[in-house]
Formats: structure tokens, sequence, C-alpha cells
């Protein structure tokens, strides 16, 4: 009756699960998703947060060709097909060409406050400086500027405009497209803004499809040219891709050894249906209450989760075992009875290492946390609910030769090994161990956490360097009280970066403070009667004099508002903050430095100037955590041990903790000695190493009455574990890699190691 | 784009000897006549005539073509001043051919302008045609070619007349401002190796 009642509830649990599936589209591929939130300053998190965003909710195409007018013509195919797919929210092709009269008449009026410092040094120095420059731009046929010489005599103004560092963009206009050369290529660049996050599904799929259908009409009507692309959403959907293949794969190829696992043992499709019920709910259990509690679950959590299984039918296993050890004298209560114990043992034990997960405060390891607990807590009320009513009857096929072969391999085990033996054998793990451990390294690198696709990475590469767009992530936050100091603390930034062979290129080089403005108007005022003089002489018309004179008169400065107010301004306005919390902010983009530590010494101290650096900080981060990580999993033996104390006594409860704690310390040092520097997810490996493994020992010391089947179930349980965590070593996630490899070597080791659990309550 | 791009580019058409997408003469029959690739040594003579000015400005010096590899244009009057132009670059160079300071980084639009003169150094009618339309006259002793800028060009330059025999021997450059700049070439020699300083600064920098 009870077994009808389970199935029930897991039917509706199932379809809650599906309506919650399809309902949400619950799956987060984001890969920020996984890093824990870094609020040292809440401007600079907005600041990165503004230049992230610039890639990640676009897509930019470079379309090229040796033939430019193939080039524009394609690309004019291209991005019709784009926007006749109405997948994007806009897609940006030809643009109004920046008017350069624009350009010229936005500044026009503040010129006699925009001088370059060479000029503004011509202007200290004095007439026959000045007077030598004007005859030489006259007769040079190179040196004539932006402005007619009859508007721009002296090419004050030309020079300060020709300065703005517009040449960092190495785009320039033709036909209205927006290109780049390199070599004998013309590239074309067009781009998309997405229809929302990059991470839905859905806009990934239409936007995906849409950049396909285009490729391939480009490709038949002009086979010739070349398309780079661009933008988080193609990552996003690799990684995607990737993942689920994984998930797939590990799943699948677990969940087929589990099944040739334990259809070799106990020989019957309905032990066999029994143990996939028990992993089944607990699956099904831990999305249900992943997804509840956070709404949405990370792939990550599913690669992880995928992997479970092995743990999962540790449970169902132990009753198997404990059935065919019975023979027959096979009763199910009484099964339960013998059985429930070391299931709850073994339960315990894991819950404390994977709540060591759920408590970081990393989202996506409390995720896995939570779906671990919760699915192998469903998997735990299955066999103590079900099985005894399911399972009657005793086992009738015996698979004898696996059974006499577990014997052969405890009893060998047992006879050779004194206690003399363990104490010898623990010694030179110890020494062995403690000489590995020495070498070990750490690397906290944010790398851990992503692998991107190479090809990928390096066409954005590529499409940086042509378009001269860099997407960096670390840059100089600028603040002030207000907008004027935000700009003069630019400058003096400038000012000493440069010292350092830095370049930047922030808002202030379009747009000096208003007390340099002033500084230079002043300059520019008491040389206006030897401007004219020198302009007389040389032969201008009075006109010309007239209109030159003119430009003294302003009294006004420039101001980031008028310069944001003019569509000159949009390739840069997210550079400009604007008012924070803290007062002002502007964003500074520095280039050519070595190292972040040499431009965070640069900038060291200069008043009003950040370095930030997201991937550092949150590598620091990463760092933090993995310290903790290891003083929990010290808590963590320590609390194990308690409850094993507890259960079996202060020597015996030693005893079944020493292969853990020894296999710890055996694939620690490994590292060490393969040289693999040590990272968080190794460490929080070792902590489910010691939440899984310790499990090995408690069954077989709980089940020392059926030694045979016992043994055969502690091995099934082990090839379980290490088909399903051996697999995630397979993964591409390096993350997920260094789980599934540190768990593999631990839990094999723990498995090789556990028989002295016996040997020394044995003797 | 500025009409820096055009003078440049006509100075550049000149001394090339790219000069004349002639019906009645091809490109290559120019080209090979006034001599492809070959290094040409010539005196110039400007004169300015601007809006601006009460009277014309006239400099004068010598030009260099080192084939394909660069061009060094020598201002001897009224001051002295030596500018290279190679297909990536226009400076101005001192004495010792070291960039000079202070000169303004090259901007986007003065690379378009190095880009055409590279295109002109390598008689590269495709590139050329998308910023002007040309239309040539005459025969290969006596031939005038005109050049009207378009797009963006064509709001800075009017007009671009070329007209030459064996050597190109004038360039006259009228500006949508009414200003023009007129450039005669005189004592042009063909296969006169470049002098130790003009290999100097080409190659060096």
């Amino acid at each position: 009756m009870r077994y009808w009642v389970y199935c029930i509830a897991l039917l509706l649990i199932l379809a809650g699960l599906l309506f919650q599936f399809i309902g949400k589209q619950p799956i987060e591929t984001d890969l920020l998703a996984l890093l824990p939130d870094v609020k040292q300053n809440p401007v600079a998190e907005q600041a990165a947060d503004r230049l992230t965003s610039l890639l990640s909710e676009r897509m930019i195409f470079l379309i090229g060709s040796q033939n430019s007018v193939e080039a524009k013509k394609s690309a004019e195919a291209f991005t019709t097909s784009l926007r006749e797919s109405k997948a994007f929210k806009s897609v940006q092709a030809k643009i109004n060409a920046p008017d350069l009269d624009s350009l010229i008449n936005l500044y026009a009026r503040y010129q006699n406050g925009l001088l370059v410092s060479d000029d503004l040094q011509a202007l200290i120095e004095g007439k026959e400086v000045l007077n030598k420059r004007l005859i030489s731009r006259l007769a040079s046929p190179f040196a004539h500027g932006m402005i007619s010489v009859s508007k721009d005599p002296f090419g004050f103004y030309s020079n300060w405009l020709g300065h703005l560092p517009y040449r960092n963009l190495r785009l320039q206009v033709s036909d209205g497209w927006l290109m780049a050369s390199q070599n004998d290529n013309t590239w074309i660049l067009a781009s998309t803004a997405l229809d929302g996050s990059p991470f839905t599904p859905s806009i990934e799929e239409k936007s995906l499809h849409a950049v396909h259908e285009a490729t391939a009409l480009l490709k038949k009507e002009y086979p010739d040219v070349k398309i780079l692309r661009a933008g988080t959403i193609f990552h996003s959907s690799v990684i995607r891709k990737r993942a689920e293949q994984e998930i797939n794969l590990i799943g699948g190829v677990s969940l087929a050894g589990i099944i040739l696992l334990i259809l070799s043992a106990y020989r019957s499709l309905k032990v066999l249906s029994l143990g996939l019920l028990s992993v089944g709910t607990g699956i099904c259990v831990g999305l249900l209450t992943t997804i509840t509690i956070y709404g949405r679950i990370h792939l990550m959590t599913l690669i992880f989760g995928a992997s479970l299984l092995g743990e999962a039918i540790d449970y169902s296993i132990q009753y198997f075992s404990v059935r065919l050890g019975a023979g027959e004298s096979w009763e199910p209560h009484s099964g339960l009875r013998n059985v429930s114990p070391r299931l709850m043992v073994a339960l315990l034990t894991s819950i404390l290492g994977y709540t060591a997960l759920t408590l970081t405060p990393f989202p996506v390891l409390s995720q896995i946390g939570v779906f671990a607990i919760s699915g192998l807590i469903a998997s735990f009320i299955t066999v103590v609910m079900v099985f005894p009513f399911a399972l009657s009857d005793m086992q009738k096929i015996l698979p004898r030769r696996l059974l006499k072969l577990s014997g052969r391999f405890m009893t060998s085990y047992k006879d050779r090994l004194s206690k003399l033996h363990v104490m010898v054998i623990i010694t030179l793990i110890l020494l062995i161990s403690a000489l590995g451990l020495f070498k070990l390294t750490s690397n906290d690198d944010i790398k851990l956490l992503v692998s991107l696709s190479p090809a990928l990475v390096q066409e954005e590469q590529q499409v940086r360097e042509l378009t001269g767009v860099s997407g960096s992530s670390q840059f100089i936050l600028v603040e002030g009280s207000t907008d004027q100091e935000v700009l003069e603390n630019e400058e003096n930034l400038g000012k000493l970066l440069i010292k350092e062979g830095i370049e930047m290129q922030g808002v202030s080089s379009y747009v000096p403070s208003c007390k340099k403005q002033t500084e230079n108007r002043i300059i520019y005022k008491k040389r206006m009667a030897d401007l004219k003089a020198i302009m007389s002489d040389i032969g201008f018309t009075d006109s010309a004099i007239h209109s030159m004179a003119l430009t003294a008169r302003n009294n006004d400065c420039m101001t980031v508002d008028r310069w944001l107010a003019s569509p000159i301004s949009k390739p840069l306005e997210h550079m400009w903050m604007g008012k924070t919390q803290h007062g002002y902010a502007s964003i500074v983009l520095p280039s050519g430095y070595k190292s972040v530590g040499d431009l965070a010494m640069a900038v060291n101290g200069i008043s009003g100037a950040t370095v930030v650096d997201k991937p550092g900080t949150i590598s620091k981060l990463i760092g933090k955590f993995r310290r903790l990580a290891g003083w929990a999993l010290i808590g963590a033996i320590a609390l194990v041990s308690l409850v094993l104390v507890v259960r079996y006594g202060l020597i015996n409860g030693g005893g079944v903790l020493l292969p853990t704690v020894l296999s710890l310390l055996v694939t620690a040092s490994l590292l060490g000695y393969m040289a693999i520097p040590i990272t968080l997810f190794h460490v929080l490996a070792l902590l489910l190493v010691v939440g899984v493994g310790v499990n090995y020992s408690i069954f077989l010391v709980e089940g020392i009455d059926q030694e045979n089947s016992t043994t055969l179930g502690v091995l099934l349980s082990v090839l379980t574990a290490f088909l399903s965590f051996g697999l995630l070593s397979f993964s591409s996630m390096p993350a997920a890699h260094n789980f599934g490899v540190t768990l593999a070597i631990g839990l094999f080791g723990v498995a090789l190691l556990s028989p002295i659990s016996v040997v020394l309550k044995g003797k | 784009m500025d009409k820096r791009m055009g003078i440049a580019l006509a100075i550049c058409a000149v001394v090339t000897g790219v000069s004349a997408y002639a019906n009645a003469i091809t490109v290559k029959e120019i080209a090979s006549h006034v001599g492809e690739n070959s290094v040409i040594h010539a005196e110039f003579t400007q004169t300015r005539k601007l809006v601006a000015l009460k009277r014309p400005i006239v400099s004068k010096g010598s030009v260099a073509v080192a084939g394909g590899k660069g061009i060094v244009w020598q201002i001897e009057h009224p001051y002295q001043a030596t500018y290279i132009i190679t297909k990536n670059s226009i400076a101005e160079v001192d004495q010792d051919g070291r960039k000079k300071s202070g000169q303004a980084e090259q901007a986007q639009q003065f690379k378009q302008v190095t880009k055409l003169i590279s295109s002109l150094l390598e008689l590269n009618e495709k590139d050329l045609s998308e910023n002007f339309s040309m239309l040539s006259s005459g025969t290969l002793d006596q031939w005038t070619v005109n050049l009207a800028a378009r797009d963006t060009l064509a709001k800075y330059i009017a007009k671009i007349t070329m007209r030459g025999g064996s050597f190109v021997d004038e360039v006259t450059i009228e500006e949508t401002s009414g200003d023009s700049s007129q450039i005669q070439f005189h004592s042009a020699r063909k296969d006169e190796p470049l002098s130790s300083r003009e290999l100097m600064l080409i190659q060096g920098r």
C-alpha cells in the first residue's frame, strides 16, 4: 500500500517539476552567476557592469573581403537578412557619417580655451615662434589640418580637434559603413542589439538562428567573404551546448554502468527498477528543491548533479547487500532494522560534507549542496519506505562468483594485515604525503571557473585589434565631488600616468576641465595683439584678421553636459558615469601598462582614482574561499569524527575515519608531486571525500557479520562513484574537471584503505 | 577626411606619374611612359592663393620619388622643412631624419590619406576611383587629367587638374573654399640614384 502512495507522490513531484521547467525555463547559463557578489565599491561595480554590458547584450560582426565593394555589398546582404529575421531589437549597419562639421561646430565657440600643449607652448614663447609656424603652415602642402587656413590661420583649433583620441578607434566611415582595413582586407562593422539577456535560451536560439541563416546566405552569394564575431552570447551558447552534452554523457554512461553493475550482482529486474526509483526520486527532489529555493538551476549544478547518481545508489546497494547476505533468513522488516543505522550514519556524514558547500557564498556551490542534500535524503527515504514492501522475498539467484571474489578480497586483507602492518602503512603514508604536501602550490585564477572556446576568444581578439575597441575589464574609476573635480582628477592622473608610459582615454580628453580651459584662454587672449600683427605682416586680409580676433571673445567653458548633448559623444558616453552616490564619476581606460600591479602602483595616491580589476578581485576572493574551504575541511572531519565516536566509540570510530583521512593526505600530496596547483575546487572535492568516503568504512564495519555481501556492496558503491565522478573529470569546465579527478582519486584511495577499519576492529 | 588628402594625393599622383586614366591612353601606358617604379627627381614651385591672403604664398624646393618606397619632399624656400611620405605615414622630419616632436599623431583621416597615397603608388585604380571620378584627354606627350572628388571629399576639393608629357608638369588643386594651390615641376630627371641622405630619410626613422 505505502509503495503506491509513494509512487503517486513521486508522479506529482515530476508533474510539478515539468511545470516549473516549461513555465520558467529555469536553467541558468550565465557564467557570472557562478561568482559571488563582489561589493567593495558599488560605484566601481556599476562601472564594471557598464563596460561589460557593451559586449554582453550585443553581437558584433566584421565582414571582410579583399574587395571593399564586395565587403560592403555582403555586409548589406548580411544585415538585411538579420533585420528581416526580426530576432533583434535593432540591427546597426550603415550609420549617419559623424559629420566633421558637427565636430567643428560643437567646439568652435570654446576654441580659445582648447589648446594642445605644443600650441600652448608656442603662445607662451611668443611672436617669433608663432610667425614661423604660420609661414610653414602656409607653405607646406601637408600641414593643413581640418579647417581652412582662412578660418583657423594658426591651426590651433585644427590641432586640438586632431589630437582628440578618435585615432584609437581604428574605424573609418566609407559610404556610411564603419570600415577597418588590415593588410589587403577591408572589414565592415555591423552590430545587433539583442532582444534581452544573452543567457535567455529563447533569445539565444532565435538570435543564433538568424545569424546562422544570414551567414549561410552570405557564404552562398559571396563564398570568399569572411565573418568575425564577438559577443557574450556566442560563448554562452558554446558553453551551454557543451554542458548539455556533458550532462547527457556523464548521466548516460554512469546510469548504464550502474544498471550493469546492479544486474550482475543482484540478478533481478525488480531490484534494478527499485534502485533506479531511489536514484530517480533523489534527482527529481533535488531539482525541485533547488528550483524552489533559487528560482533557477545552473548548468553547473546539473553537471555535478548528474554525477550524484553514483552516490545516491549507495543506499539501495546496501539494502540489496543485506538482503543478499541474509539469504533464506531474509525478513524485510528486520532487514530494514539491520540496514537503517548504517544508512543513517552514512547520510549524516554526507550531509555534513555537502553542508559545507551550501554555506559558501558561491551561488552555484550552494546550489549543488542543496541539490545533493535534498536528493540524498529523498533517495534514503525511498529505500526505507518503499523497499521493505516492494522487496519482501529473498534473493533467489546468487552471484556466487562475485560473492566469493569479494570475500577473498576482504579475507586476503585481513589475513595479511596485522595491526603492526597497519601502523607501518600509516607511517609510510604520512611520510610520503608530508613531502608531497610540502610541494603543494595554489592557484586562484578566475579562469578556473570558465573555459572559453579558444577559437571564439581568438575571433574576439581579432575584432578588438581591427576596431581598436577594447573590452577590458581593467580600468580606472575616477571620482570627485563635482563634475569639474572629476575632470581635474582625470587630468592630474593623465599627467602622472604619461610619466610611467601609460596612456589613458577619458572624458577629459574631449572636455578639459574648466580650470584648464580658463588657464588656456588667459594665455591666448594675452597673445592676441601679436597674432594680429603676424597675420597683418604676412598679408592676411582685414576681414580674416577680424574673424580670427573674434575667437578671443568667448569666456564660457565647454562642459560635459554640452558634450553629452551632441551625437559626437555617442561612442564614448559610457565613459561618463555622471552622478553617483559618492558624487560624480567617470571611467578611464588606460593602455600600455605591463601588469595591473604596475598600474595600481602608478595610480596609487592620486586623489579620486581607483584601479578596478574585476578578474583580479574575483581571483582574490576565490583564494579567500579556498582557504576557508580548507578550514571547513578540518571542521567537517571534526564533525564526522564526532558522529563516528558517538556511534562506535573512540577507538573504533577512529578506525572508521582513518582510511578517509589517509586518502585525503595521499590525494593532496599527489597534487603536490604532480605539480598541479591546488584550487578551490580541489579542496571542495576533498571535502566531499570526507562526506562520501567515510561511508565505505561505515558500511564495512556495520556489515561485518555478512562479510561477503557487504564487501560486494561496498565494491559496487566504489565502482559507481568512481564511474560518475571519474566521468566528471572529462568535463571541459576546469572546475568540474578538478572536482571530478580529486573525488575519483580520493574515493578510490578510501576504498583501497577502508578494509583497515575492519582490521582494526576485528583483532 | 580633409583636404590635406586631396593635396597630398595630387602630389603623389604627379610624382609617381599616375596620371591619365584616359579613354585613349591606358593607365599602364601612362605609368610606364612617365616611369613607373623608377626613381624620379624634380624641382617644384608651389603657389598658394588664399581668399584670406592679399598676395599668394610661393614656396620652392625639390622632390625625390623612390619608386614605390616613399617620397622625400623638401621645401627650401621660404623656410626649410622635409616631409617623408611612405605607404603608411606622412611625417615632418628634422635634419637628422628624426620625426619632429610635437607633431600630432596620425588621426584616422590622415590614415585614409596615406592609404590613398599608397594606392596611388601601387597604381591602384580601384581605390582611387572610390574617391575620384577621372577624365583624361590628350596624347602621351601632352596629356591632361581631371579628377573630380566624390562623397565627403567633394565638400573640400572642387577640382584637381594635372598636366604633363614625359613627366608631370603641373598640378592645380581648387578647393571649395575658393583657395587654390598650383604646383609646377621642372628639371625632372629619371633614374638618377637616390642620395645617401634621401635613402636614410626613407629607410631610417
